[in-house]
């Protein structure tokens, strides 16, 4: 059986919302269920966050190979290396090794999202914020010299 | 006529019954002031009078068949009756008459009515204090009015004080030389004239057949006509006059209604303007968000990861370093040496021996050779999330800028379309402006086609009079036949000359009465005292300025409206004047009592301020009794300190609309009241409050 990534049933709604229109505009925050894993699992990553699942919820599971077959594959690989330390996790053999380690963060992310963007009038933005807030983490990631944090309130205002 | 008091039912936007006392002026305090908002009533308080006395209505009131309260309207049953009324109580030659002009509206839909026919009654109070109806029929009851008020005169005792100025305008001659005619009673003697032209001659005619002079009798019948059909003509040109002079006035109100309309419609045109512009923003600042949202989701969970990316750069770099990359072993080439149970060189290698167990450790070693193909494509992929990564978050700060300016951009937008909204409602300005622009067009045709009749009746009457000439020599040099005939004749002769004779006093007199209201002007409007100029009538019965100029009189160019304003007032004057003086002369079939008054709406409009303070302290001096309806911008403080003094009684036309946040209030005298009040009725109505 090919695998899948679990969603618990505590982060299903979450996840059902994060793709619909948000509320009052014509546009949802993320295009796919993929897209949204791939955040929350990053988001987990940086928050070095893993959530157990506890009770899966049954319809919202997706297939692991879809995070690994696109442009993303790159990713979803380093995020694995990172939380092992070493190389050989990326043997084939693995594969549920991996995609576990992808799930339980996924999942932590989501529940970051959810309290984190749950019923806010502006939830892109609190999603910008959230990306910006990591920024800082990485001063040389091309703007030398200028404090991030002043962007943040030029942002905002 | 002295006015004593109005009650009003129902009327235009007075709601209910409400009633109002005049300042007297006994004691020195002959003002009555009315303070309304633009809306509140001035204007329709003004009809009052004129439609009491007269039935008729001014130019520029609006909607003029529907002069019953809407709000009292909108509260009555289907079926049911609403009473419209008017009564004014007032004071003449020591009697009290009280004339009460009625409409009665019955409801038969929730926007439609039938009106009754209007009615007047005319009480007069006699001494004991019984009242009696005047007059046995409507018919009588007007006709006493206008010989107390004249309906020719109306207009210079009851006027708009922004349209007054119209007097002064070269077109007005017509009214000018009306208002002349008519208080002189100088009708009397052109009736006298025509009487003896037509009516004479042709008794005169009867007789001369009698005596059997066909001929005579011929010549006298014809004269008889022509003189017939040149009355005739004259009252036709008089009727065309009349039509010119009201249809300027309508012209008038409308070029001022166009006025207000550009204003209008610029500012919907602005209105327009910003609503495409917040439409526009609005757009602007969806696509924004859904372009940053995009980008949010393809590549927001870079931000998060760099940790996970430098890490995965260190193992890579670390196993390089180890030289566990790249692997120079193959796992399936150690795992084929095994199986084939031999060496690279070809010396078999037996199971269990120490040589395969160095080829066994080969093998544990060669682990990431797998992978290698793996950790290649990842190590290339990292360098281009790191791109990835700056680049999704410089996109993210640009669209958040971006967005933000939309949003102030936006702001401002609404914030403007909410202050024009305030100040114009929706409607369709276009329409209105269009309509008008019509209406003036049509007035104007009318008026060209009576100019061009009345030009047409001057040469039928010139021609009528080449003739009736022509016809009197003949009938001079016309031998009789018989004695009687002769005296017929020399008769005829006689009347013609009487005739002659009165239309010659009937000139000088018009002459003499214009010279001296000419004075009149001249004086009061030196009392006003402005600039140096000096009023005139002019002998074609147009109101002038004039200046001296190197001893020279020129006429001034380009008066100012105030100018013109105070010149048409000063006429108004002249006139109260000169019908005060006729009346203490009781010198002819007019009676108009001798105590005046003048009923003006905003007269202090269009006046420059240097001007206000000089005609605030002479206007109480035009008239016995002086009312006066004038908006808050109009009564300011020049105007309000001159003209206290002389104040009696002041009202309040209070504004009550259902238009939210509209309440306003006025200062008066040191105190405010409410001017205009939000209340919770449908329709805008007005209430009258008495100050003092």
């Amino acid at each position: 059986m090919e695998r899948r990534i679990g969603i618990s049933s505590a982060q299903a709604s979450i996840l059902e919302d994060l793709v619909r229109n948000v509320p009052g505009e014509s546009y949802s925050l993320f295009d796919t269920k993929q897209k949204v894993l791939m955040f929350a699992a990053a988001l987990g990553f940086h928050l070095a966050r893993r959530n157990e699942l506890g009770s899966r919820d049954a319809g919202s599971a997706i297939r692991f190979d879809i995070f690994e077959k696109n442009l993303d594959d790159g990713f979803v690989h380093c995020l694995a290396v990172a939380e092992r330390g070493e190389l050989s996790v990326l043997a084939e053999a693995q594969e549920e090794e991996l995609a576990g380690i992808f799930e339980e963060y996924a999942n932590a992310g989501l529940a970051e999202m959810a309290s984190r963007l749950l019923g806010r009038a502006e939830p892109l933005q609190a999603l910008v914020d959230l990306m910006l807030s990591a920024k800082d983490s990485a001063p040389e990631e091309g703007l030398e010299g200028l404090d991030p944090s002043l962007l943040n309130d030029l942002m905002r205002g | 006529m002295k006015l004593i008091s109005l009650e009003l039912t129902n009327f235009r936007q007075f709601y209910g019954k409400q009633t109002i006392d005049f300042a007297s002026g006994s004691d020195g305090r002959n003002i009555t002031v009315f303070h309304g908002f633009n809306g509140s009533g001035k204007t329709a308080l003004l009809n009052t009078f004129v439609w009491c006395l007269y039935g008729e209505l001014t130019p520029d009131l609006d909607h003029k068949d529907r002069l019953v309260n809407e709000r009292a309207f909108a509260e009555a049953q289907i079926g049911n009756e609403v009473p419209c009324r008017v009564a004014l109580q007032f004071e003449f030659r020591g009697e009290t008459y009280v004339a009460e002009r009625a409409e009665t509206i019955t409801k038969t839909g929730s926007l439609d009515s039938q009106k009754s026919r209007g009615s007047l009654s005319l009480l007069k109070r006699s001494v004991g204090g019984e009242t009696e109806q005047v007059g046995r029929d409507e018919g009588a009851r007007q006709h006493r009015i206008e010989q107390m008020l004249p309906r020719s005169l109306y207009r210079f005792f009851f006027f708009n004080g922004e349209r007054v100025e119209g007097l002064a305008s070269p077109d007005a001659y017509e009214n000018i030389e009306a208002g002349v005619k008519t208080l002189l009673d100088i009708e009397v003697y052109e009736r006298g004239a025509d009487h003896l032209r037509s009516g004479v001659t042709k008794a005169l005619a009867e007789e001369a057949k009698r005596a059997g002079d066909d001929r005579l009798a011929d010549a006298m019948d014809q004269l008889a006509k022509m003189e017939e059909e040149k009355n005739r003509l004259q009252a036709e040109n008089h009727q065309h006059e009349e039509n010119v002079s009201a249809l300027f006035g309508e012209i008038q109100s409308a070029e001022r209604r166009q006025e207000d309309l550009r204003d209008v419609a610029q500012m919907a045109t602005r209105r327009n303007q910003l609503r495409d512009e917040e439409a526009e923003l609005s757009g602007q600042l969806n696509q924004e968000s859904r372009s940053l949202a995009s980008q949010v989701s393809k590549n927001g969970y870079l931000a998060f990861g760099i940790r996970a990316l430098d890490l995965t750069d260190d193992q890579v770099a670390a196993a390089r370093k180890r030289g566990d990359l790249p692997a120079k072993i193959k796992p399936q080439f150690v795992d084929d040496l095994l199986a084939a149970g031999a060496c690279i060189c070809g010396r078999p290698i037996g199971a269990h021996t120490p040589e395969e167990k160095i080829l066994h450790k080969y093998r544990a070693s060669t682990g990431l050779a797998e992978l290698e193909e793996r950790i290649a494509g990842v190590s290339a992929n990292i360098r281009s999330l790191r791109e990835r990564r700056s680049e999704i978050f410089e996109a993210c700060i640009q669209s958040l800028k971006k967005m933000a300016s939309l949003r102030a951009k936006l702001r401002i937008c609404k914030e403007d379309l909410s202050a024009i909204n305030e100040r114009i409602s929706e409607g369709n300005f276009g329409e209105e402006a269009a309509r008008i622009q019509q209406l003036i067009r049509d007035r104007g045709a009318e008026v060209l086609s009576n100019k061009v009749a009345i030009q047409r009746n001057i040469e039928k009457m010139s021609g009528l009079e080449t003739a009736i000439s022509d016809i009197r020599d003949r009938t001079k040099k016309l031998e009789t036949l018989s004695a009687k005939a002769e005296l017929a004749k020399r008769q005829l002769e006689a009347v013609q000359r009487v005739a002659d004779a009165l239309a010659q006093i009937r000139d000088i007199q018009k002459e003499d009465v214009r010279r001296s209201l000419d004075e009149k002007v001249g004086e009061i409007w030196r009392e006003a005292a402005i600039k140096g100029y000096d009023a005139s009538i002019t002998q074609r019965y147009q109101l002038l300025l004039t200046k001296t100029v190197g001893g020279q009189r020129q006429p001034v160019m380009g008066a100012s409206t105030g100018e013109k304003q105070v010149l048409a007032l000063s006429f108004v004057g002249a006139m109260v004047s000169k019908a005060k003086e006729n009346a203490a002369r009781k010198e002819n079939d007019l009676d108009m009592g001798g105590f005046f008054p003048l009923v003006m709406d905003s007269p202090f409009g269009s006046l420059e301020d240097e001007y206000r303070t000089a005609v605030a302290t002479w206007l109480p001096t035009l008239a016995n009794q002086v009312v006066v309806m004038a908006s808050k911008t109009q009564w300011r403080n020049e105007v309000e300190k001159a003209m206290r003094p002389r104040i009696g009684r002041e009202y309040i036309l209070e504004l009550h609309t259902p238009k939210k946040s509209a309440d306003r209030q006025v200062t008066l005298d040191g105190k405010e009241y409410p001017y205009v009040v939000t209340d919770n009725g449908e329709d805008e109505m007005t209430t009258i409050r008495r100050v003092m």
